[in-house]
């Protein structure tokens, strides 16, 4: 397995880990920090986390448990050293981002539409319920298994992916006025 | 029976498969027969699948060997960096410790002296040697007097 041999410091098998990780540690750390510039610092900090910790992976969770962990390990301290309005600020990137990378008028017209849907998954949402919300309704993971890598209980995982939902959804209707009062 | 109102509360809370028809709940029933609430069902279900791609499509700046090289350059583990700032505080708390000590005040844990018991001047009848063993127990104190003449 290939953890097992980069847990036995083989270096071709850590790159090989490295690169089969590398997209969903930065989507991750996207979805922590807000802010595609922080996703970059903390996808970093991630790999050298893995880097000299991996030897204490025990095998005693899913590796995608343990990582995503490491990856919240990693955007708590990279987010520690940013003072607030500069994260404010740089914030801002994502939802700009979003939009200037749609290619046809009609995708830049959708993506000004989902603009506020993102800024109200990072600028409103209280951390836990974004965190979960992330990972059940845009990553497709099963809500028991976003539960364990939250470290939380599945019922309160369950009620944070609620509010989110609720806090989201109306967030959605509030564009399309004319389907909700048809 | 869910009316429009009921199921438009409901799919606030809803999973996606229930949104987009799936399953035998009273929503999902709801949605198959009422054109309007599935309309706005699947504008939710379109919308949260479009931030997905929209985030997805933003990619990490860095390659796999720039990250692993990154990783390499920083070092094989953070267990000495505490060390490192550690040992020369002690080493400095120790110098200060030897020089600021007071010279006449005993080491913590160092023996006591034992006091030193008086010493006896003893002074022997003329013609008679005399001879003074103090003893382990400083409350004994042998003295010997020989050599002398009988009368």
């Amino acid at each position: 397995m290939l953890v097992d041999r980069a847990r036995a410091g083989s270096e071709d098998a850590f790159r090989d880990l490295v690169e089969r990780c590398r997209v969903r540690i930065y989507r991750w750390a996207l979805a922590a920090t807000g802010d595609p510039d922080d996703a970059d610092d903390v996808t970093q900090e991630t790999v050298i986390r893995l880097y000299r910790r991996l030897d204490s992976f025990r095998g005693e969770s899913h590796f995608q448990t343990w990582l995503y962990r490491v990856v919240r390990n990693a955007a708590s301290g990279v987010m520690r050293k940013r003072r607030r309005h500069e994260r404010k600020k740089e914030r801002m990137a994502l939802f700009d981002r979003v939009e200037s990378e749609s290619e046809t008028p009609i995708a830049r017209l959708v993506a000004r539409e989902i603009r506020s849907v993102v800024r109200a998954l990072f600028r409103e949402l209280p951390e836990r319920q974004r965190a979960v919300f992330d990972l059940v309704d845009l990553q497709g993971v099963a809500p028991m298994e976003a539960a364990q890598m939250l470290d939380m209980k599945p019922v309160t995982a369950r009620a944070h992916l609620f509010r989110a939902r609720r806090a989201i959804r109306e967030r959605i209707l509030a564009a399309h006025p004319e389907l909700v009062e048809e | 029976m869910t009316d429009c109102t009921e199921a438009r509360e409901l799919l606030l809370d809803a999973d996606l498969e229930t949104l987009n028809g799936a399953g035998q709940s009273d929503l999902a029933r709801h949605l198959s027969r009422c054109v309007g609430c599935r309309a706005l069902a699947e504008r939710v279900v379109r919308a949260e699948a479009t931030v997905a791609d929209a985030l997805a499509g933003i990619n990490p700046t860095k390659s796999t060997d720039a990250l692993v090289a990154g990783a390499r350059r920083a070092g094989p583990t953070y267990r000495w960096k505490p060390l490192r700032v550690a040992l020369p505080l002690t080493a400095a708390a120790a110098l200060a410790t030897v020089l600021l000590w007071p010279r006449h005040a005993a080491w913590p844990g160092a023996p006591r002296p034992t006091p030193e018991p008086p010493r006896l001047a003893v002074e022997a009848p003329p013609g008679v040697n005399v001879a003074v063993f103090q003893t382990n127990n400083p409350k004994i104190t042998v003295i010997w007097l020989y050599g002398g003449r009988q009368p």
